[in-house]
């Protein structure tokens, strides 16, 4: 596990990565880094490159062109031993299915050199799938194979976490399951996650920087607070006193994120803005509104903006 | 490598395709069973001997229900891995791809050796109970080495048919073309061609009686040239396959 001075390292790191399926570059020149203890949320649209990037990572398709270092390490032809240090939940949950959950963990395990019961029940316990670890596979819906899925990448105490739309098929409680597991994973033991998704709300709710990839290529990386920055949306009030309205938004209305750009205007920041609430408290109060204007993208508008609101 | 063997039976558990490999490896020691209880009493019933039963069975194990059988178990056991989509899911770990083909390999040898001797015990059982002439224990264990043999070149001759379930990813392609090759066997195994064809050149080698019309080491070389290019083209496309 990596210690606390070790955590600003680069774990994950692309360079210049080609992936070709005919006449088509499916990832086209992506060079990214994700460092140690950090989640890095790869956002993209469907077909815009993830998943083959990820296959990628994992070695299960080779590049065209570029190289991908894990920990350090070029993973080229049959040197990917720095695989073994990598935990990984792929697209498709596969399990033998005619196996128990415990016998398909016991498997894996004995492949991945870890031993021991109960590093599995442990691995089982924190995906929340210990209560069917003797059920067959093959009864399994989606989402517990899902859950089953973040077992078997969280099995060999890894470094780093390598997950492909992981809360797919996941029901609601799956999601804040996994969220915690990840952020707990991140913070306390300085495990580095890449995840991919196309569900922005999720990836913003849990990731520390966010790429985001559209036709094969990553067309911006930012860290996820000047995201929020980005997209945070405000509602625009043109009053006759600034300064009273200010006071009124906060003694009457609890309301601090807010900001008088110039004479005359007060931008409310928030993510769901009343502005039907505050334009009559302010009148109540005396003062005149003379216009009210919602200004600012939403996450999913930033994102269409971004990647031009075509699918790639 | 003794761990991916292992993991590989580990794989089969409550499987019903281990059930279909000792099914189908009944067929024959049944069948040609019921065929010398059919016949006994007709005129040739001084030839139903133990021998007999057993050389039966050996030889159609060989040409017909071993090719079709252990190439769709051999199959069966590289496509579940695309179908099932374990594959992508295993090579991470990171186990080593030719490893990983060649403990499947090792697996269908084990398989195959197991099933060879279930039908050989399945016939000397059957020869037994229905009191074939010639029956002593002695005489039904010098069938044990044929048996294994047979198997064992029946495996060297399931590496097309693995090729084949690593190019097309689909068993009922698979199943067409191992179907379509016991036909030929059969078209073939009467024939004069019998010692240059990979799976009837099986009989030759096995029985040792010399090929008429072709020099003694055709029937080898056909098995073997055979065997060679499906190992070498099964592990150069796993090797170089991006996995879906």
């Amino acid at each position: 596990m990596s210690d606390g001075g070790s955590r600003l390292d680069t774990v994950l790191e692309t360079e210049s990565l080609v992936k070709r399926f005919g006449s088509r570059n499916a990832v086209d020149g992506l060079s990214l880094r994700v460092r140690g203890g950090e989640i890095y949320g790869f956002l993209g649209m469907n077909g815009a490159g993830k998943t083959t990037t990820i296959r990628m990572l994992l070695g299960l398709c080779k590049p065209n062109s570029g190289c991908v270092r894990i920990f350090g390490e070029p993973q080229t032809g049959t040197r990917r031993r720095a695989l073994s240090r990598v935990g990984f939940l792929s697209d498709s949950p596969g399990f033998y299915e005619n196996l128990t959950a415990l016998e398909n963990l016991r498997l894996y395990a004995d492949l991945s050199g870890v031993i021991g019961r109960t590093a599995i029940e442990d691995a089982l316990r924190a995906a929340g799938i210990d209560a069917a670890a003797d059920a067959r596979v093959a009864g399994f819906s989606l989402g517990m194979k899902r859950r089953l899925g973040v077992a078997r990448a969280l099995l060999n105490h890894p470094e780093l976490l390598i997950l492909d739309e992981p809360i797919n098929g996941l029901d609601p409680a799956g999601i804040r399951d996994l969220r915690i597991i990840l952020a707990r994973l991140a913070r306390e033991n300085g495990v580095a996650v890449f995840m991919s998704s196309h569900i922005l709300g999720e990836v913003e709710q849990v990731a520390d920087r966010v790429g985001v990839i559209h036709g094969g290529r990553l067309i911006d990386e930012i860290p996820i607070a000047e995201l929020r920055q980005r997209i945070r949306s405000c509602v625009e009030f043109s009053v006759s006193d600034e300064n009273r309205a200010a006071v009124i938004l906060e003694r009457d209305l609890g309301i601090t994120d807010f900001e008088i750009p110039s004479a005359g205007i007060v931008r409310v920041y928030m993510r769901t803005v009343d502005a039907a609430a505050i334009n009559r408290a302010f009148v109540v109060n005396g003062i005149d509104v003379s216009r009210v204007e919602r200004e600012g993208a939403g996450l999913e508008e930033y994102f269409l903006r971004l990647t031009g609101g075509d699918h790639a | 490598m003794l761990k991916l063997v292992r993991a590989e039976f580990a794989k089969m558990r409550r499987s019903s395709m281990f059930l279909v490999g000792f099914a189908g490896a009944a067929v024959t020691p049944l069948v040609s069973f019921a065929g010398i209880m059919l016949y006994r009493s007709g005129p040739n019933a001084e030839e139903f001997t133990v021998n007999y039963l057993l050389n039966e069975t050996n030889l159609f194990n060989n040409l017909l229900i071993g090719p079709a059988l252990y190439g769709l178990l051999g199959s069966w056991m590289v496509i579940r891995e695309f179908s099932e989509g374990t594959l992508r899911n295993i090579l991470p770990i990171p186990v080593s791809r030719a490893r990983f083909l060649a403990a499947k390999f090792l697996a269908l040898l084990v398989w195959i050796l197991v099933l060879s001797l279930w039908s050989w015990i399945l016939a000397a059982t059957l020869a037994a109970l229905g009191g074939l002439d010639g029956w002593s224990l002695s005489a039904v264990a010098k069938y044990i080495a044929p048996f294994l043999f047979g198997g064992a070149l029946l495996f060297l001759l399931s590496s097309p048919f693995l090729f084949a379930a690593l190019a097309l990813r689909n068993l009922v392609p698979v199943i067409a073309i191992i179907v379509s090759l016991t036909l030929v066997s059969v078209v073939i195994g009467n024939s004069a061609y019998q010692p240059i064809y990979p799976w009837t050149a099986i009989i030759p080698i096995v029985s040792g009686k010399p090929s008429a019309g072709f020099p003694p080491y055709a029937p080898y070389l056909s098995l073997f040239a055979t065997s060679f290019a499906g190992f070498v083209l099964s592990f150069i496309r796993f090797c170089r396959m991006d996995i879906p």
